[in-house]
């Protein structure tokens, strides 16, 4: 495994990058920041995907942008304002200089999923986004339907906990930590709205009828049962998001926003790279992942 | 600032230098991070700490231990043994690369151990525990309940033994065994010039640190926390904001205050 920490701009991007450890003209992989949370991710969550790509023949960058983790504040953009898309394409130079990758997939967790998904409008180069517990749904339809979704991951809490005598006598005290997590922000164990991070974002906004991927453009959308992000996509896709194709969507039960318990860590890096080998590996084993998720 | 990668081949470590801005001063800064979730925690206050220490005129190290962070290494490579090697390679690398007289340390939670650990090297004659662990039995017993209490309150379910697990990362057989041994205020005094600590008020009520025969040759100063328990936000507390600057401003204070 070989990693090389990446420097652009005067330090307002700073990452690392994980070398494929076999070639095989795969396309590279970009991860966004998950809320605040910098470049190792929730849990070092995304140094362990990196890691488990890497090894696959991926090869990753992940990154802190404009004063976030380890980056500095951009004082060449006035007010040390951030432009995604153009901190993208010079990331997508420096890979093409450092691996001569050819294509990229973009991803991310919580507001990383959002920004990927709209950044992945903006370039032909960009051939699939991972999206794990974003919605892809546009702030302004988030804010009329957040009281909703939050009573609806209430109620899913409540019916869940029944099963589980520890979740149920802490909701009779009412120390549910449901309720803690809507409350504190997505870099902790928590579901919050990604909006405000995400509503200066370039690239196209999705209405109320739902994800709508650029065509050519593969699209991973993984969900824990945990995340607010759930009972969003339900109020357009209805019950259990039923109604959602023409994306490969993933349900993890018995997780949490920020996919905390190790089980799931590891799951959610099988359940990635089997998605990136069905759909940009030739002649690839198939495999029942997905099923045994839904 | 410069990132970059130290140590040998099979034990990379990503560390970020923060040089001293204007008259460099004859201290050099290492910070010695704490671990887990309380890495997440507290990585934007540490960050911003160097950088504060660097416009003060330190030169400031921050590193990230082997299996932890953005350096080589899984959390299960991790262990007190490792961090304590990986914190006197770092020192080793500022004296080699700074014109530094001497080191003052500053540890973090988990950090305060390999820090305490290593306060017998001949070039650090100053440092800053901030929130020791001064039981690493105590420490785990904290992980363990931590880690319950919110399981308990979510949907989430650690279905395999994987270990001791807290909150998203694992901690190795190595790891809890060493905390297990570990005793702060057991240990034998360390020969330290002068010593800051930083805690909450109800730890520093029950711990009388400078009674202790541990501190009984150093020069201690007892500062109390503007806000409890920063490093596990739970319901409700807006005030453990993402950087604790009433501590930061202390540190800098105090460290200026003893050159």
């Amino acid at each position: 495994m070989k990693e090389e920490i990446i420097s652009l701009d005067q330090l307002s991007v700073t990452g690392i990058l994980t070398y494929a450890e076999q070639s095989g003209n795969l396309p590279a992989v970009i991860l966004f920041n998950a809320g605040l949370v910098h470049k190792t991710g929730p849990n070092r969550l995304y140094v362990k995907i990196a890691r488990s790509l890497a090894a696959a023949g991926y090869t990753v960058f992940r990154f802190d942008q404009g004063g976030q983790g380890d980056s500095l504040v951009n004082t060449d953009l006035p007010g040390g304002q951030r432009d995604d898309y153009v901190v993208l394409i010079k990331i997508l130079d420096m890979l093409i200089k450092k691996t001569g990758a050819g294509a990229f997939i973009l991803g991310g967790l919580c507001s990383g999923a959002e920004k990927a998904y709209r950044l992945s409008f903006l370039d032909a180069r960009i051939k699939g986004v991972i999206m794990i517990n974003g919605s892809g749904l546009e702030p302004e339809y988030i804010d009329q339907v957040y009281p909703a979704a939050s009573s609806a991951i209430r109620k899913r809490y409540y019916k869940k906990a029944i099963s589980e005598p520890s979740k149920w006598l802490k909701v009779l005290k009412g120390k549910s930590g449901v309720f803690r997590n809507m409350k504190i922000s997505s870099f902790l164990q928590g579901g919050g709205r990604p909006q405000a991070e995400i509503e200066n974002l370039p690239g196209k906004k999705v209405t109320s009828q739902g994800l709508q991927p650029r065509e050519g453009i593969s699209l991973l959308l993984v969900v824990a049962e945990g995340c607010t992000a759930y009972d969003l996509l339900c109020t357009v896709y209805g019950k259990d998001n039923k109604g959602i194709s023409g994306t490969d969507y993933v349900f993890m039960p018995d997780t949490d926003h920020i996919i905390s318990p190790v089980s799931s860590q590891l799951k959610l890096q099988e359940i990635v790279l089997t998605w990136l080998n069905r759909n940009f590996v030739q002649q690839l084993t198939s495999s029942s992942i997905y099923d045994s998720d839904q | 600032m410069e990132i970059f990668h130290i140590g040998g081949k099979s034990g990379k470590l990503a560390a970020v230098f923060s040089p001293a801005q204007g008259r460099s001063k004859r201290t050099g800064v290492l910070i010695c991070n704490p671990l887990g979730h309380e890495y997440i925690r507290f990585h934007k206050a540490l960050a911003v700490l160097a950088k504060e220490l660097s416009q003060s005129g330190f030169n400031t190290f921050r590193f990230d231990y082997y299996g932890s962070g953005d350096s080589y290494g899984e959390d299960l490579e991790l262990n007190m043994e490792t961090s304590n090697n990986d914190l006197r390679l770092v020192i080793e690398e500022m004296l080699d690369g700074c014109e530094i007289d001497n080191i003052c340390l500053i540890g973090v939670r988990y950090g305060t151990i390999p820090c305490f650990n290593t306060l017998d090297h001949p070039d650090v004659k100053s440092a800053v525990l901030w929130n020791p662990v001064l039981s690493g039995e105590g420490y785990l017993g904290e992980l363990e309940h931590n880690h319950k209490e919110f399981i308990s309150g979510s949907f989430a379910v650690c279905k395999n033994d994987y270990g001791f697990e807290s909150l998203g990362f694992l901690y190795s057989p190595e790891l809890v065994k060493g905390l297990k041994e570990f005793s702060m205020v057991s240990s034998e005094a360390v020969p330290l010039e002068k010593l800051l600590i930083i805690a909450d008020d109800e730890f520093l009520q029950m711990n009388a640190l400078e009674r202790y025969s541990c501190f009984s040759k150093t020069g201690i100063t007892l500062l109390t926390n503007s806000v409890p328990k920063f490093w596990h936000k739970q319901k409700g507390e807006t005030d453990k904001s993402i950087v604790p600057f009433p501590e930061i401003k202390q540190i800098k204070k105090w460290l200026n205050g003893i050159q």
